[in-house]
């Protein structure tokens, strides 16, 4: 969905007589990127919108009763906080106080605000309302006791206001204006400053401590947000104390927050292994060649698993999503030295080559925890979206570009913030790991084939040239999984194989809907016996299983083969310790076993009638095959 | 890309979801509906981050109709493209 897109359906849906559209609440995350004039459009387009016309069982909305009141204008958050809320889950009904307000509103048992009852009291609040308008630069005493009196007056505010309701009230630190601190000259004076003013935020802090009182550190989330917290022009005309981007990211932190009180926070983390925990892919470079170190980009991943390993010793459940050898896995976690996880960090392992959204449901089933509260992530845009599609209510966190950014990925959109944490949530592990036992998930294959066709798959197969030749021959060497030898070819065998006349070396390309996925795969064909092709070998990236790839190719290697005269083909597979994934392709494909010898096996596959190997998702593209 | 007052149009109808077929260079901010300095505030910022330009808010808060408005972001933009 894109942006535009967004907004055409809110306006469709604000005619009175329109249908519902379930898509639309979940679809506002593609809103993520657009500018926040746009949101702030979208938000208030959606304040006419009932809730019962977006809430869906797929995406089910939760009421619930928000006030937003403040010590400078509140007002232009109110329509990006909508589209947060609506974005994760919430179709609120918002109160919005006028120009500081907010210790009147608290105070007064009947304000307006208290008349509302709501379940969250969002509390804006800037430098300008504790600082005196004018204060002495030379008494910071002064100043630092004038503060701690304003910070009394919200203190009496707060504690009155959270003795007469049951709702919760957020409030944050706030940051001071450079301003202040340049208006002293010297730097023990401003480093002075500097220490009043954090014994404010402080005193903030404080008081989130205590019964239903919060404090977001907005302070500390500022840091990384881009250009000044206000806009001058807009401070001094209408009292507005942050530009709208820095609204943008309190609504965010707001929504989380609203997420929390209504305790839809997510339990499991499923996590992927291969390019998310590790760089590298386990079964094709080792033990010893995936990256986890203390070097780029190695570190970026074990970084992610430090921030697994956080969450899971705050009660988060972790759980591995991976296709992967099982074997190699276990071994991994019992031998890497540089791994942070272990094997007793997880409740679940679903380690097959399956796909991920059986996985996941069983996962769920096995834990007896909704769908909605686990986050699956993963490094691809395959996996990642396959699960959207199949399951819309697991949240999907996609591990997408520089692995530098995957922490931040992880924990930007708050999945698992909750209002605090407790002694049984350290424990929480344990108690899951004796529910799941050490079931091992067994892999289905049954295809999802309507996402299949969606993916818009096309497949190539032709002759490798000049300028494909090193690259199969490296994927032919490097390849562990789904290769039918130990022995692959070298590169001068490969291009020796590739000149010869009783030779083909065949290239599988694969592209999708999310782009070219390049080279993937590799035949190497003997075909000297005219009535009987042998493939001596196949390899195939892993990053494609699953998805009809091997069948495609397969299907044109027969249709070479037929159109040349042969009435069979022949493949060998040579069992090693990793390649089982290789050699289920063969009775996947119709293949029988015609002899074993010195380890290999001969499988067939007869040509007439001409196998139908070709999914009907996968659009077969011809190359040029010399006969 | 859209002649300017095109942009501005838009962004009027995203900003107090005026069609922006109603809008013409002659029209008044202050004949409106719903047209309050909260909208013309949000339409400044939608102005600034569509054309990365920054207004002098006392000339924009001089400004009363649609044409006025395009007239000094054109000057804004040649301005800072010189």
């Amino acid at each position: 969905m894109r942006v535009e897109e967004v907004l055409l359906r809110i306006r469709r849906l604000r005619r009175p007589d329109a249908p519902a559209d379930p898509e639309l609440a979940p679809g506002l995350v593609h809103l993520d990127d657009a500018a926040v004039t746009t949101v702030a459009s979208a938000g208030r387009l959606l304040a006419d919108v009932p809730a019962e016309k977006l809430s869906s069982p797929d995406f089910p909305l939760r009421p619930l009763r928000v006030a937003i009141t403040g010590t400078f204008t509140p007002g232009t958050v109110e329509p990006l906080l909508r589209v947060a809320l609506l974005r994760i889950g919430i179709a609120a009904e918002i109160h919005v106080s006028g120009f500081d307000q907010l210790v009147l509103d608290l105070s007064d048992p009947g304000s307006a605000l208290a008349e509302f009852r709501p379940d969250v009291t969002l509390c804006l609040l800037h430098d300008g309302w504790f600082l005196p308008a004018e204060w002495d630069p030379g008494d910071l005493s002064g100043l630092a006791d004038t503060l701690s009196q304003r910070a009394d007056v919200l203190a009496a505010a707060v504690r009155g206001y959270a003795a007469r309701t049951d709702g919760a009230l957020l409030l944050h630190t706030v940051p001071m204006s450079p301003l202040e601190h340049r208006s002293l000259v010297s730097f023990r004076g401003r480093a002075e400053l500097g220490r009043v003013w954090r014994e404010l935020n402080g005193r903030l802090l404080e008081l989130g401590e205590r019964e239903t009182t919060y404090t977001l550190d907005l302070e500390t989330l500022l840091v990384d947000h881009d250009g000044p917290v206000r806009d001058e022009r807009l401070f001094r005309f209408a009292s507005m104390a942050w530009t709208p981007t820095v609204e943008r990211r309190y609504a965010h932190e707001a929504a989380t927050f609203c997420r929390a009180v209504l305790g839809r926070t997510a339990k499991v983390l499923a996590l992927d292994l291969d390019n998310t925990l590790w760089a590298g892919v386990l079964g094709d470079d080792g033990l010893a060649g995936i990256m986890l170190g203390t070097d780029y980009p190695g570190n970026c991943h074990r970084d992610v698993q430090r921030r697994a390993l956080a969450l899971r010793r705050q009660g988060v459940l972790l759980a591995v999503c991976s296709k992967n050898d099982p074997d190699l896995v276990t071994e991994a976690f019992a031998q890497h030295p540089d791994l942070l996880l272990r094997g007793d960090d997880f409740v679940a392992q679903a380690v097959n080559w399956g796909r991920k959204d059986d996985n996941l449901r069983q996962l769920s089933r096995t834990l007896n925890l909704g769908l909605d509260a686990v986050v699956f992530a993963d490094d691809s845009p395959f996996e990642c979206e396959l699960v959207r599609h199949e399951l819309p209510t697991v949240r999907v966190v996609e591990l997408a570009g520089d692995p530098a950014g995957f922490s931040h990925k992880l924990l930007a959109e708050g999945h698992f913030t909750v209002l605090a944490t407790g002694a049984t949530d350290r424990e929480r592990t344990e108690l899951y790991r004796a529910r799941t036992g050490r079931e091992r998930f067994a892999a289905t294959f049954d295809s999802a084939a309507d996402y299949l066709h969606e993916l818009k798959l096309r497949v190539t197969v032709r002759p490798v040239d000049d300028l494909s030749l090193p690259r199969v021959a490296q994927l032919g060497l490097r390849t562990n999984q789904f290769t039918m030898t130990e022995r692959a070819h070298t590169e001068a065998q490969t291009r020796q194989r590739a000149a010869s006349p009783d030779h083909l070396v065949l290239t599988v390309e694969v592209t999708d809907r999310f782009g070219a996925e390049g080279l993937v795969g590799g035949l190497w064909l003997d075909r000297s016996t005219p009535d009987s092709w042998v493939i001596e070998n196949f390899v195939l990236s892993c990053r494609v299983f699953s998805r009809g790839v091997e069948q495609a190719a397969l299907h044109r290697v027969a249709e070479l083969a037929g159109s040349a005269g042969a009435t069979r083909l022949e493949a060998l597979f040579r069992p090693t310790t990793r390649n089982k994934p290789g050699g289920a392709v063969w009775p996947g494909a119709g293949f029988t076993v015609a002899s074993e010898q010195d380890g290999t096996i001969r499988h067939v596959l007869p040509l007439h009638p001409p196998p139908r190997l070709l999914p009907a998702w996968i659009a077969l593209e011809e190359g040029d095959v010399r006969a | 890309m859209p002649d300017l007052f095109t942009t501005v149009a838009d962004l009027v109808e995203q900003v107090a979801d005026i069609p922006a077929a109603q809008l013409s260079p002659d029209v008044r901010f202050e004949t409106l509906t719903n047209w309050t300095s909260l909208e013309a505030l949000g339409l400044l910022a939608a102005l600034e981050d569509e054309l990365g330009v920054r207004l002098d808010l006392r000339a924009y808060l001089a400004v009363t109709a649609v044409g006025e408005l395009v007239d000094l972001v054109a000057g804004e933009l040649d301005g800072a493209a010189r």
